[in-house]
């Protein structure tokens, strides 16, 4: 009878001893889950400032016509993208020659050749992490050999959410697009990621064109930046006025390769670019760019930028969660704008000033200011509206020009896009 | 020979040869239909859609994305 108890008793303790060590596992696993993905209509607080410790190092490695951004900060390090096919090699190099070992997240933002050629070498060659890629796929080769690289390491894959965050040493990650999965263009299925490092913050974009770059502004994150790396190799079919000036970046960044064929960057980025003072950088110029932060002050290739940060202290249009157009300034605010207008079609603007005040319009063309009989000096209504609407000739040159309003006493002025 | 569209460039088509190597064709020469990830035949200059081996790899590679994806 004892003997018999006593084995009960063992068998009782095994039980026990093997719940304890499925619950230690369980909780091991939940731990092991780095990303925190969010709850729908929860999005982080993206304001809080964090004290941060050393310094942060991106490097816009040089693989010509293609991108590959590596990112490190303590002991971890990140890589978005790994550029063509035929970088694989130059890319892993790069990262090993800094003495890294292991990647704790790789980002391919799209199933292009030229963001994901490269990673299959990269995954096979390294340590890794944790793969995030978009739900979106490619009937190539290049795209096939990256989904095996990464069934030979035994990993899976972690779709990108929007509003996820990851951490990067004392670096945030905030996935803020795509926000579809069915567009025609995979373009614009690239994976978007603000980074904040202490004060400073930048804005990765893979290809994400402006059908894309609206959606982001439309779901009302921070898009304020230092730093931004343009959409599609600065063509001009990213890049929108409205999403530069959200983003309102010192910094902007071309991954492009030399006499590309495809004309990249595009002369109307740079016009934009030019027109709001952004410093500009281009690795087909330059090579791979390195750029530093020590949570406040920027580097590129070692020489401190001027970062606007008083642009950033009072300016509350950018941390307005609202899906308004307005723009303040003053007493005079703009309602409604065409802030892109194909040649040939009306533009139009709807302002709010003072009621029953005069207010004169300018627009500005290469030729200088139009003498069009649309445009001249009206008398707000009693709610200080007023619209004009004007065409466009189908003879204007593409690119960007200025509207100029003026009247009691103030003065805005807005640029739009004509295609 | 036979290739995959990668992406779109503007006016030209970035497509996949066989051994990896990129080729860029105007989308001109292209059947108006044809789009990303489509299989091309290239035959003596004329160029047409293989729209069921386009279809066969699309299931593969979704397969695999299947298996791969958390």
């Amino acid at each position: 009878m004892n003997r018999l108890l006593k084995s009960f008793n063992t068998r009782k303790s095994n039980y026990k001893i093997h719940i304890i060590i499925l619950s230690l596992l369980i909780s091991l696993t939940l731990i092991g889950c780095e990303m925190i993905v969010p709850t729908s209509g929860d999005l982080p607080d993206d304001n809080v400032v964090v004290n941060v410790d050393g310094q942060l190092t991106v490097h816009f490695i040089d693989v010509g016509q293609a991108d590959a951004i590596l990112i490190q900060n303590k002991n971890q390090a990140m890589l978005i993208d790994a550029g063509n096919n035929g970088d694989g090699d130059l890319v892993t190099e790069y990262i090993k020659d800094l003495g890294i070992n292991k990647l704790d997240y790789v980002i391919g933002t799209h199933p292009h050749e030229d963001h994901i050629g490269g990673l299959d070498i990269v995954i096979a060659s390294l340590e890794i992490g944790e793969v995030i890629l978009p739900k979106v796929t490619s009937n190539t080769k290049t795209f096939e050999d990256v989904l095996n690289s990464i069934k030979n390491k035994g990993l899976s894959i972690t779709e990108a959410v929007v509003g996820s965050t990851f951490n990067l040493g004392d670096a945030k990650n905030l996935i803020i697009g795509p926000n579809g999965n069915d567009y025609s263009d995979k373009n614009d299925s690239s994976i978007v990621i603000k980074l904040t490092f202490g004060k400073n913050s930048f804005i990765f974009t893979g290809d994400a064109e402006e059908k894309s770059e609206h959606e982001i502004i439309e779901k009302g994150f921070d898009l304020s930046a230092d730093v931004l790396k343009l959409g599609h190799h600065g063509s001009h079919s990213s890049t929108s006025i409205e999403f530069l000036e959200k983003v309102n970046p010192s910094i902007a960044i071309a991954m492009c390769g030399v006499d590309n064929k495809y004309g990249h960057p595009h002369i109307e980025t740079l016009d934009k670019l030019k027109s709001k003072g952004i410093q500009f950088y281009r690795t087909d110029e330059l090579g791979t760019i390195i750029i530093t932060s020590d949570g406040n002050t920027i580097k590129v290739n070692g020489k401190e930028e001027t970062i606007v940060n008083e642009k950033k202290e009072d300016d509350s249009s950018n941390s307005d969660n609202s899906n308004s157009n307005s723009e303040n300034t003053n007493g005079l605010t703009i309602e409604n704008f065409t802030d892109v207008v194909n040649r040939g079609d009306n533009a139009t603007v709807t302002i709010k000033g003072n009621p029953d005040e005069e207010y004169d319009i300018t627009v500005y063309y290469s030729s200088g200011a139009s003498s069009s009989k649309d445009l001249e000096r009206k008398i707000s209504d009693n709610n200080g509206n007023i619209t004009w609407t004007w065409k466009v000739s189908s003879n204007t040159k593409p690119g960007v020009y200025k509207i100029k309003i003026e009247g009691y006493g103030e003065t805005l002025e807005k640029q739009f896009e004509v295609k | 020979m036979k290739v995959i569209i990668d992406r779109f460039e503007e006016n030209i088509a970035v497509c996949e040869k066989e051994n990896r190597e990129m080729l860029d064709i105007e989308k001109s020469k292209l059947p108006s239909n044809a789009k990303e990830g489509d299989i091309l035949i290239i035959d003596d200059g004329k160029i047409t859609v293989d729209k069921e081996a386009t279809k066969n790899r699309a299931k593969k590679i979704n397969n695999l994305m299947d298996e791969l994806f958390k």
